[in-house]
């Protein structure tokens, strides 16, 4: 019969009453605050104005009454412009971006970076590594969006950053909301405590409709087409695995104890997302990893029209099987959570706490781990090879041109042929790493 | 009263249980069937995009007069139930049950934009651009983030979605069935309004629950915080209350035509008696009836009001939070109505 429930209405309420008391003890820290020696006001800052941005942005400022957005920046001046004004009706007080502080353009990252305290990450996922690197080093806050990289070049940068981030003490936190959820956490911790016995296998599904499909605007250049629509370009987004397996292979390997798979291989192509419109990706991906230990990872994703549609982290045990998802336990054990939250709160209720407190939290780790995992599933699906970890570790690869490189004039790195539409990877001939 | 909501005996719920009912003599109504041009009920079949069939019962709900909102001293009360009033409804259809999942997917399938589709739909939007209603019709949600069902088998209520989500879901049922608007005769397919809802919940009665006062009956009747396991069930499966409706109390909550305001009973009680309202002109979020799976006693009852309220949208991380879609939000559903408009003049002259 049925089954997922993630969410029971009273729950919710008992656990909104529990973050309404952490709220309170939060402000009474406040006053003992090392931030900003004196001041009570965090600049936040946004990197690329899409819908998830702009929803983070709302998340950092009820987070923090002292939080101020100051700056913005897009690839297109009308989103910032547009997200400004209807997170101003949202946060009035708390939104004071004027015109000089919003940037559009590869380049204003740096300038929103130069005038935030943190800076809130969220654009094409390409990007993610050099923009999360140049505000640490800049001595600035960190939340970022998944994936964190798309290349085995970009997912070493971001590892870098953590790593500096962990050595000047500054806040690094990820948009993989799984590790957020509290009913998430306390079933990875009853799978690690032995409610199913064994992890014998794991199956990971985000069967979907395909990303938000946009008209091409005659006015924009090939090149802002092209960013218009960054989830139909590899070289943007690089392609569904990360964009959307990275929340169940993050789950995968949470419930794994934090470790990688040793190999995988992948298979994938398009079926029906052929048109122009669609750009470069493939519209499915299937991928088998496998542990040290032997354990399995079956993983798919699809983005088509008019086909079967699931979300799930099925963790199969030797006692008894989990749904991550559903917070829910069979077997020997059986047991469900039955409260509610919402994560996407909660990663900035932590980020900010941490940053009044004085003790950093730092998700590196996990998200460079996680993300490499799915780049190396990715990859495997477009040459068709057997990938391992420690292949994927030792590449260099990346989807030129390099993010640093990207300019506002340059030509598309891809072009769509004769026909209108973009080449994209033959398994069997294309090589990458 | 010094007594504490846990110390309340059921015998004092009984006591007011008597006299809700000595309310029920103000109760007038048109029996089914007066007008011999209505079916009692019918059947209504839809053929999907991929040719399942999907089919849904609508019951003659007979026109009538009674009391909305809650008497004072009713367990579990709020303000915003007051005052009760007096409102006169003419008759209407209604779905026995609550709409299911594989209806909604048929719908979602047909309509969703923004793919393959999106090419069809560019063109029946340049085809139809003098007509702003036509364009409508055929724009429905975007797609879903995720899974639509939320694992939930096809007999389950659709839910997560929007009020606009299934005001839309009206209007292409409207036009899948022919059900289109007309001068005489049964209209398009609609949500209830507030007062139709509860009306059609109260089936006649003036008690608490619409199937007496007892709250230890309710387990025959509805899915809630003491019959369900934290999950809806599939649509039909208790006691349908006395005019043969399913599921009016629990399983999930329903949307209806409304605006909800905490004031809209003290408007309407203006007038004497209120003939088919449709509640206050504007406002922020719409109402949503009957309780759902995790619903307490007090919530299940016909008079208890609630609305979409801010968390509601949690589940959507994005600004601005999509149009159609409640991610996550398993216990928001509707249950779709449809008016007979035969009969209204003498229903109204009636009245006077």
């Amino acid at each position: 019969m049925k089954k997922m429930k993630t969410v029971t209405r009273r729950g919710f309420l008992k656990g909104s009453a529990v973050v309404a008391s952490a709220a309170v003890s939060g402000a009474l820290d406040v006053n003992r605050s090392v931030f900003a020696a004196g001041s009570d006001t965090i600049r936040v800052g946004m990197v690329g104005c899409g819908g998830r941005n702009a929803g983070a942005a709302a998340q950092a400022l009820t987070a923090d009454s002292g939080a101020r957005l100051v700056a913005m920046c897009d690839i297109f001046m009308d989103r910032v412009k547009g997200k400004r004004a209807i997170l101003k009706k949202q946060k009035p007080n708390q939104v004071i971006v004027d015109d000089g502080h919003c940037f559009a353009g590869f380049d204003g990252y740096k300038h929103v970076i130069e005038s935030s305290d943190v800076v809130l990450i969220a654009n094409a996922a390409k990007f993610h590594p050099l923009h999360a690197m140049t505000a640490i080093r800049a001595g600035k806050h960190v939340f970022v969006e998944k994936p964190h990289g798309i290349d085995p070049a970009g997912v070493k940068l971001m590892q870098r950053a953590s790593e500096l981030a962990k050595r000047k003490g500054l806040c690094l936190v990820s948009g993989l909301h799984s590790r957020y959820h509290t009913g998430y956490a306390e079933t990875v911790q009853r799978i690690h405590d032995g409610a199913i016995g064994d992890v014998v296998a794991i199956e990971e599904n985000f069967l979907r409709p395909p990303y938000g499909v946009i008209n091409r605007n005659p006015g924009l250049t090939e090149l802002q087409w092209q960013c218009s629509t960054q989830y139909h370009f590899r070289w943007l987004s690089g392609d569904d695995v990360p964009q959307s397996l990275v929340h169940n292979l993050d789950r995968s390997s949470w419930v794994m104890h934090n470790k990688a798979p040793v190999k995988c291989h992948g298979l994938g192509g398009r079926s029906s997302m052929v048109e122009p419109i669609y750009g470069d990706v493939f519209d499915h991906h299937s991928v088998v990893y496998e542990f040290e230990s032997g354990v399995p990872i079956y993983a798919f994703c699809r983005t088509t029209t008019g086909c079967h549609n699931s979300t799930s982290s099925i963790i199969l045990g030797s006692k008894g099987k989990a749904s991550v998802l559903q917070c829910r336990i069979w077997g020997e054990t059986n047991w469900r959570w039955k409260g509610r939250c919402d994560p996407y709160q909660r990663e900035h209720d932590v980020l900010f706490s941490a940053i009044r407190s004085g003790k950093p939290v730092n998700n590196g780790d996990y998200m460079a781990r996680s993300t490499m995992i799915t780049v190396m599933g990715q990859i495997s699906c477009y040459t068709g090879e057997e990938v391992t970890w420690e292949q994927i570790n030792q590449s260099d690869f990346y989807y030129p041109p390099r993010p640093e490189d990207c300019r506002d004039d340059m030509d598309p790195p891809v072009k769509a042929g004769a026909h209108g539409s973009y080449p994209v990877p033959k398994p069997g001939f294309t090589d990458m790493i | 009263m010094m007594l504490s909501l846990s110390t309340v005996s059921y015998r004092v719920v009984k006591y007011m249980a008597l006299f809700t009912i000595s309310v029920a003599a103000f109760q007038s109504s048109d029996m089914p069937g007066k007008d011999r041009k209505l079916p009692r009920r019918y059947t209504e079949t839809i053929t999907s995009g991929s040719g399942e069939k999907s089919s849904f019962e609508m019951v003659l709900i007979p026109g009538g007069t009674f009391m909305m909102g809650s008497p004072k001293g009713e367990l579990g009360r709020k303000d915003d139930e007051e005052p009760q009033h007096e409102v006169r409804v003419d008759p209407f259809y209604l779905c026995t049950t609550e709409t299911t999942l594989e209806l909604f997917l048929a719908y979602y399938q047909e309509t969703v934009s923004a793919e393959k589709d999106f090419f069809a739909a560019e063109q029946a939007r340049k085809n139809t651009e003098q007509s702003r209603e036509d364009v409508d019709a055929i724009t429905g949600p975007t797609p879903v983030y995720g899974d639509l069902t939320m694992g939930y088998e096809e007999k389950h209520p659709a839910i997560g979605m929007t009020w606009h989500n299934a005001v839309t879901f009206c209007k292409w049922l409207s036009r899948k069935t022919g059900r289109v608007p007309a001068l005489r005769g049964p209209r398009e397919y609609r949500l209830p309004t507030e007062a139709e809802w509860e009306y059609a919940c109260r089936a006649g009665s003036a008690n608490i629950y619409g199937v007496g006062s007892d709250p230890d009956r309710l387990a025959d009747f509805a899915w809630y915080d003491a019959t369900a396991d934290s999950e809806t069930s599939e649509v039909g499966k208790k006691k349908p209350n006395a005019w043969g409706l399913y599921d009016m109390l629990g399983n999930v909550r329903e949307w209806v035509y409304d605006f909800y305001s905490p004031q809209a009973y003290r408007q309407a009680a203006k007038k004497d008696p209120t003939v088919n309202p449709k509640g206050p002109k504007t406002g922020e979020v719409h109402a949503a009836r009957g309780g759902d799976y995790s619903s307490s006693i007090e919530e299940l009852r016909c008079a208890s009001r609630a609305f979409e309220e801010k968390w509601w949208r949690s589940g959507d991380p994005q600004i601005p939070k999509s149009k159609w879609w409640l991610p996550e939000m398993d216990f928001i559903g509707f249950r779709i109505a449809r008016s007979t408009n035969t009969n209204n003049q003498n229903a109204r002259k009636q009245n006077n």
